[in-house]
């Protein structure tokens, strides 16, 4: 009785489980690395400082040279953030990979479990 | 018998259920049950072994798999193949055999604990009309295992989960399952009953809203069911509505344990904050300096606040600090009533990513006015250090500031230290470039903030108000478990409820819930100090006693015998007037047995008649006998408080910036005799305040500071009528039998109304002394003043001549006891005071006076 309940879990229940918990794992992993924001904030100011905050840019030329600094501190900023964009979608892709493969182990564990087996034991019983 | 039946029970070797009908729509079929399948492979030999199966199991597999793996590199590296333990067999075919039988048996033995533990534990319930698909597992286990509601108790202490709950209700499950197995008698299968017992335990999770009906929920059913469990509950203080409110704790308490264990829950894997949140937002020198972000520990997972009854508060702040244009928060409520755990639920609220994404993952920060104030002696340095702080804060743009006690920094700088930051701070908050939550209390709002219009207008007020008695309970709860691992102690049930109730109704200096925190602190130090391993509500008592001088507990040993005696005792000083010392002697008795009435004070007399003949010594005397002290009396003389100026002393003003003396002086004597000298003379305003008093047992004065009187008896006395009353007694009729003429008199006098009158518990009619009565008075006058003496070391012995001749010159029927207290001053305790000037008396030689000498 209890194995027909087993059997119905392990196929009829547990594979929404696998899924739901990959759902899970990816929307946690973009919170994480938050993707949507660093991509949303890719070019702006590092810690909204502006290199006008530490004075006023009286002269054209000062304002010039300020321009540059932003513009250097932003795509410092924005290599920084593609750097964790870039981690965070690595890791959702690992994530999708190894469910997708512990969904097919789990869909397939009877068979993978019988194939060990004769497998081991055609170790032992083959020397 | 009665052992081998419930041994046989505890083997889980029966099971007494058929299919029960409980009612129409309702019946009992355990077996039907999808439950049962959990619990009867709960006790299946295959379950019992598979968690030490599936360690062993994957040990040997995973030692396969790294065993062959480090064959490989070792083979690779060396190029040559490897023998373990000189046994050729044993080589890298050897590691993946093992590997390839042991790892896929671990892993299987492993799904079948996931299987069992995440599914068949918690079956779909599909059919709520077998109340057997509401059990949890644990309550089928211990149900599957017994036959009556008589067996259920043994059987629960029998079963090693549910064990705990005996501990905390201060029971011994070890013994407490020797004495049932010794003591039980041998009870039939009632299976029908103990359906019903189930159908009540139902009852109870829908009424406490739980999913399924647990171990706790058969235990608070089994109140009515098995006369030992209730005897044991009743002897541990508990009844039935207690065991409901630890049903539902400790169930609240596994649902919570069981969600933070499930880690792959999204809300678990959410809690942690965003790899580069703060590279949005502006930096925070200034504040790092000079406040506390308390955000930190909630994003780090290092603490954790439960608000229980905030909820709603917190939801207000999340809506108000959500929304465009001016949002600032200024929290209302006295001191101790959770303003900072507000703040911080709403902090770990934000910080956890829970509330609007506007507000999430912001940082609260809390300003320490101090600090910054004490950064510089100039004045102009530390406003531009707040200005920068300030400024800081806006560019941030994730910043909440929170200032505590904002009143101190608010309006004329009167003190050192202190400095108006309102100025500075208001054109940052109306230009919503900057969020902040202030604190402070109703008196200081009123005094200080009430009246700055500019003010008010940039804050949202929000109340914080007292938390119920119900709600302090959970949080005494929440508290508890923290409590008990750092002071390594137990606090049983009984114990927890004590404190809820011993703070609500003895301490008054704080509200909940920090009064109820207080004790709980208390009590865990001084059990600490005492090496105390268990708290039960005695210690509750004991601390309690400790902090408030209220005699607490079980009335035991001299206290019981002074109770017992109170009467004769209080006549040992109070010449006649038998119905005042009985009444007040009856409200001692009542009021310590516990039978006092909640919400009135604990009683409420007007003692009514002439002057000196002792309605005041009634009180004094009884505040000595019973409360242990004289000092232990709060009197006010009434009629100084006869126009509108003294009624502001009396209650307190905002006017003059004073509390009231009647609620300062009762909160600092919270268990004290309050007389009310001359209540005749008070102002009609506070008679009717004492209309309220005498009804609700409490007050709250102009600065909203509550004041209780349950643990106070109040004692008004009046002369009013003392004409009549001497009238009565030369007519000779007896006053106390005539007493509704006397309250027409002062009720046509226009000394009292008549609902006054009606709200004392009882008014005692006073006699004038007659001639014997008086005749005694001075005997215990002189008896005091040689005690008085002998307490200096002058042993003086009165005569009986002495004591008639001060009879006889004080003795006065108008005025009663007085003058005799005048004759023992003037003519006794002046003549004495000359000779031991004159050091005619020494200290140590026994002394006595002479008529003649006292003459003179």
């Amino acid at each position: 009785m209890v194995l027909i309940d087993y059997i119905y879990w392990h196929y009829g229940i547990a594979p929404a489980g696998i899924l739901g918990l990959l759902r899970n794992y990816l929307i946690g992993t973009w919170h994480r690395f938050l993707i949507g924001m660093h991509a949303r904030t890719l070019l702006s100011p590092w810690h909204r400082a502006k290199p006008s905050d530490t004075g006023n840019a009286l002269t054209f030329g000062d304002k010039i040279a300020n321009a540059i600094v932003d513009f250097y501190i932003r795509i410092i900023a924005a290599i920084i953030r593609l750097i964790i964009i870039l981690i965070g979608l690595i890791a959702e892709l690992i994530l999708i990979i190894v469910f997708a493969a512990l969904l097919v182990v789990w869909l397939l564990w009877p068979v993978i479990l019988l194939l060990f087996l004769i497998k081991g034991l055609s170790f032992v019983l083959g020397g | 018998m009665a052992g081998n039946l419930i041994t046989v029970f505890n083997k889980g070797a029966k099971l007494c259920f058929g299919r029960i009908t409980i009612n129409n729509s309702m019946l009992f079929d355990l077996k039907k049950a999808q439950i049962y399948k959990a619990a009867r492979f709960a006790q299946s030999p295959i379950w019992g072994m598979t968690r030490f199966w599936r360690i062993i199991l994957l040990i040997l597999g995973g030692m396969g798999a790294g065993g062959f793996v480090v064959a490989r590199i070792f083979e690779y590296a060396s190029s040559q193949s490897i023998a373990m333990f000189g046994v050729q067999n044993l080589t890298m075919a050897g590691f993946l055999c093992w590997t390839y039988i042991f790892l896929p048996l671990g892993f299987s033995a492993l799904f079948l604990e996931i299987f069992f533990n995440h599914h068949l534990k918690y079956p779909k319930i599909t059919d709520e009309e077998n109340l057997a698909n509401l059990l949890d597992f644990d309550s089928a286990m211990v149900l599957n295992r017994t036959a009556s509601p008589a067996d259920l108790l043994a059987s629960i202490v029998s079963y090693r989960p549910a064990r705990r709950i005996f501990i905390r209700l201060g029971v011994d499950p070890a013994s407490f399952e020797k004495h049932l197995a010794q003591n039980q008698e041998t009870n039939p299968p009632d299976s029908e009953k103990l359906a019903t017992l189930v159908s009540d335990a139902n009852e109870l999770r829908l009424k406490h809203g739980g999913e399924r009906i647990t171990i706790t929920d058969l235990l608070a059913s089994l109140f009515d069911y098995n006369e030992i469990f209730k005897r044991l509950m009743i002897d541990a203080g508990l009844d039935k509505n207690d065991l409901e409110s630890l049903s539902v704790w400790y169930e609240a308490d596994a649902v919570l344990r069981r969600k933070r264990k499930e880690f792959w829950r999204l809300e678990n894997l959410l809690r942690k904050p965003p790899i580069g949140i703060g590279w949005i937002y502006g930096y925070s020198w200034y504040l790092n300096r000079y406040a506390t972000d308390i955000t930190r520990q909630f994003r780090e997972g290092q603490a954790e606040v439960k608000l229980i009854g905030r909820q709603r508060t917190v939801d207000q702040m999340e809506q108000v600090l959500a929304r465009s244009g001016q949002n600032n928060i200024l929290l209302v409520g006295e001191p101790g009533v959770g303003k900072r755990t507000v703040i911080m639920g709403f902090a770990q609220m934000i910080a956890e990513g829970k509330a609007v994404p506007s507000l999430n993952y912001k940082r609260v920060f809390e300003l320490n006015v101090p600090l910054v104030t004490s950064s510089s002696k100039d004045i102009t340095e530390v406003q531009n250090t707040l200005i920068a702080l300030l400024n800081e804060s806006a560019k941030a743009g994730n910043i909440v500031l929170v200032i505590e006690d904002f009143h101190n920094f608010v309006g004329a700088l009167d003190g050192m230290g202190r400095v108006d930051i309102s100025e500075l701070l208001i054109p940052y908050l109306e230009s919503s470039g900057i969020q902040v939550i202030a604190t402070t209390d109703p008196v200081s709002f009123h005094k200080h903030i009430e009246s700055r219009a500019e003010i008010i207008k940039v804050f949202e007020k929000i109340e914080v108000n007292e938390s119920s008695a119900a709600e302090t309970q959970k949080i005494v709860q929440e508290l508890v478990p923290m409590m008990e691992g750092r002071f390594g102690l137990l606090l049983t049930y009984g114990a927890i409820k004590k404190i809820v109730e011993a703070s609500d109704r003895y301490i008054t200096s704080a509200p909940f819930p920090e009064k109820a925190i207080d004790l709980l602190t208390d009590v865990a130090s001084r059990a600490k100090s005492l090496k105390k391993s268990v708290i039960l509500p005695q210690d509750i008592d004991e601390t309690v006693m400790l902090k408030t001088d209220i005699p607490l507990g079980k009335v035991a040993g001299d206290e019981k015998e002074k109770l017992i005696n109170l009467e004769s005792e209080m006549h040992r000083e109070i010449i006649g007037q038998n119905e005042a010392v009985r009444a007040i002697a009856q409200t001692m008795q009542r009021l310590r047995a516990g039978l006092a009435k909640r919400g009135k004070p604990a009683g409420v007399f007007l003692f009514v008649g002439p002057t000196g003949v002792g309605k005041t010594l009634t009180a004094k005397i009884l505040a000595k006998t019973y409360f242990g002290s004289p000092e232990k009396m709060i009197r006010f003389d009434m009629s100084e408080y006869q126009d509108a100026e003294s009624l502001d002393r009396f209650l307190g003003s905002l006017r003059i910036n004073e509390p009231g003396q009647l609620a300062s002086k009762v909160r600092d004597e919270p268990f004290s005799v309050i007389l009310l000298d001359e209540i005749e003379k008070a102002h009609k305003n506070i008679l009717n305040i004492f209309l309220a008093i005498f009804d609700e047992g409490r007050m709250t004065d102009v600065f909203g500071r509550k004041a209780n009187f349950e643990q106070n008896i109040i004692i008004a006395t009046s002369n009013a009528a003392a004409d009549l009353i001497r009238d009565m007694v030369n007519q000779g009729l007896d006053p106390s039998a005539q007493k509704d003429k006397i309250i027409d008199a002062l009720v046509n006098g226009h000394y009292f109304s008549p609902e006054f009158l009606n709200r004392f518990d009882q008014i005692v009619i006073f006699h004038p002394l007659d001639q014997e009565q008086l005749y005694k008075i001075p005997e215990l006058l002189i008896t005091g003043l040689a005690e008085r003496l002998r307490e200096q070391g002058y042993l003086f012995k009165p005569t009986p001549e002495i004591i008639g001749y001060i009879s006889k010159i004080g003795f006065d029927p108008q005025f009663g006891a007085r003058p005799m207290q005048r004759a023992v001053q003037d003519k006794l305790e002046t003549v004495i005071a000359r000779k031991i000037l004159e050091g005619s008396i020494q200290k140590g030689v026994e002394f006595s006076l002479t008529v003649d000498e006292v003459m003179a």
